[in-house]
């Protein structure tokens, strides 16, 4: 599957914390300014895919508000970061295979006007939660907190080694129109920031965002006759997880990735050493570092010394979110990461730009500790 | 006193920690232990199992202090969580609070042991440091 699927288009509208409109006009905005940026109209498109946890509007009914004549694949995969690049991949695969030639993948929501995500209970039963919720513990913000303990317990990490990656992914929200925070913050700002879930502060957690995102993906032979250079999906990787604290795994200090990395590294031919920029799935600042070593960029246990060392700022060894991510640019549940290495790879990423970026690496990872992960690895195309 | 919680799966444990006792699951087959009680073990997916009484004896693996917290524990707060390891076995993690312990004092892997107490109207497995010696 390496390089049989090209990224034509990405599209966005503004994030906020108020959008003052649907989450279907979002998900109409995203989806045309996308087509647009690939200079296709809604005529062109035979495949919708989508994910959602939360607020979303189904591409079972977008096609009927765009005015879509026919639909030849549809994908509502339901996850949060966790499937934000498998479900590019799966775009990827459908137009491979044949079953679509042009797939619009998008994430829409009113998460912080709406229904706020980082309040709400499942929307499908979770037969964990019953040993969670009557502890007073279920926010995602107290799993990923007891994980970050355990990694300062054995490798000795610092709150001021974790808040390098917020002050550092602030510096490039500076420089990002897009982002909902630009103020930026230095590392007493951080140490001095609301605790949340102790060892994590409130700069630790992503935001809350209303706004919306997509990503027009297309066979490589179509994206030749297309206005953007295209960016090749070069590798693609489903990660495992273990549902918390459930049976078999007790070392928080590692995640599934330590099993798909492998993997995405032999499908895609290349190794991290060769990443010329990482968007990192960062709801928690943590949950970045300890994919930092699980995806090979540094070794175990060494996530807290290469985050301060300045190697994932823009002029680092590894810019790491170069929008902002999470954190800083907005909550779009990851698709936000691969529009960034999109423009990156481009080079249209005006002063943002990592000078000659090849390859990027954009990641997706679960809000739940521990659980499954997506991956892409994506390469710069020729005209 | 408290309401037993729970689905199908996970009945008898909740039942008996309203007896204040601390169940979980051992395969009949390979004599697995696990936790979150399923209806088949994750190790040779046999579905014969007992419920065993555990010793409650454990040692602190993690934990966190929530500052911020839902509505039902909003007085709580801060409160500490701790995660556990059961001596059993070692992938025998529970979550739980640790009352009157200040969270600077803890290292990792101090002895608790278990304790059960009424949280905002649930009984529930709750910890606390082992006696010395």
């Amino acid at each position: 599957m390496r390089n049989a699927a090209a990224i034509v288009g990405v599209g966005y509208t503004p994030y906020s914390k108020e959008s003052g409109v649907t989450t279907m006009t979002l998900a109409a905005r995203a989806i045309l300014a996308a087509l647009d940026d690939a200079g296709l109209t809604v005529a062109d498109v035979d495949g919708l895919a989508a994910f959602s946890i939360s607020d979303s509007t189904s591409p079972m009914m977008m096609p009927r508000v765009l005015g879509m004549p026919d639909l030849t694949y549809f994908l509502h995969q339901f996850g949060g970061g966790s499937v934000s690049h498998s479900v590019v991949a799966e775009a990827s695969m459908a137009v491979a295979s044949g079953a679509a030639e042009v797939v619009v993948c998008y994430r829409a929501l009113n998460d912080r006007s709406g229904v706020r995500f980082g309040q709400q209970r499942p929307n499908m039963p979770d037969p964990e939660a019953q040993f969670l919720v009557p502890h007073g513990c279920f926010s995602p913000a107290q799993q990923f907190a007891m994980a970050a303990r355990a990694h300062m317990l054995r490798f000795g990490t610092t709150s001021e080694q974790l808040g390098a990656i917020p002050v550092t992914q602030r510096a490039n929200a500076v420089l990002n129109e897009r982002a909902v925070m630009r103020e930026p913050i230095t590392i007493e700002d951080y140490l001095s920031s609301p605790m949340i879930a102790d060892p994590l502060h409130r700069l630790d957690c992503c935001l809350e965002t209303d706004g919306g995102c997509a990503v027009v993906v297309t066979t490589p032979e179509r994206a030749r006759s297309l206005r953007q250079l295209p960016v090749l999906v070069r590798g693609a990787v489903w990660g495992p997880g273990h549902n918390r604290f459930c049976a078999g795994w007790e070392d928080l200090t590692e995640t599934g990735v330590k099993y798909s990395a492998p993997r995405l590294w032999r499908t895609a031919g290349v190794g991290p050493e060769e990443i010329d920029v990482a968007e990192i799935y960062d709801a928690f600042s943590f949950g970045a570092l300890v994919q930092l070593e699980d995806y090979g960029f540094c070794a175990k246990g060494e996530g807290g010394p290469f985050v301060a060392s300045g190697a994932i700022a823009r002029d680092g060894s590894l810019p790491v979110n170069t929008h902002g991510g999470l954190l800083s640019e907005g909550y779009i549940h990851g698709l936000n990461h691969v529009c960034e290495a999109v423009v990156q790879l481009r080079g249209d990423a005006g002063e943002r730009q990592v000078a000659g970026a090849e390859l990027a690496l954009s990641t997706g990872e679960s809000g739940l500790l521990g659980a499954h992960t997506s991956a892409l690895v994506l390469e710069r195309g020729a005209r | 006193m408290s309401g037993v919680i729970g689905d199908l799966d996970t009945r008898a444990h909740w039942e008996g920690v309203a007896e204040h006792k601390l169940l979980v699951q051992r395969c009949s087959d390979c004599g697995r232990y696990r936790w979150q009680p399923r209806a088949l073990c994750y190790a040779c997916q046999s579905w014969n199992f007992t419920w065993e009484e555990m010793s409650g004896r454990a040692t602190v693996y993690t934990w966190t202090v929530a500052h911020r917290a839902m509505p039902t524990f909003a007085e709580d707060v801060p409160f500490l969580l701790v995660m556990v390891q059961l001596a059993e076995q070692d992938d025998l993690m529970m979550i739980g609070r640790l009352p009157g312990v200040d969270p600077e004092t803890l290292r990792g892997g101090e002895a608790v042991t278990v304790e059960f107490v009424e949280l905002h109207g649930v009984t529930v497995p709750s910890w606390r440091l082992a006696e010395a010696g």
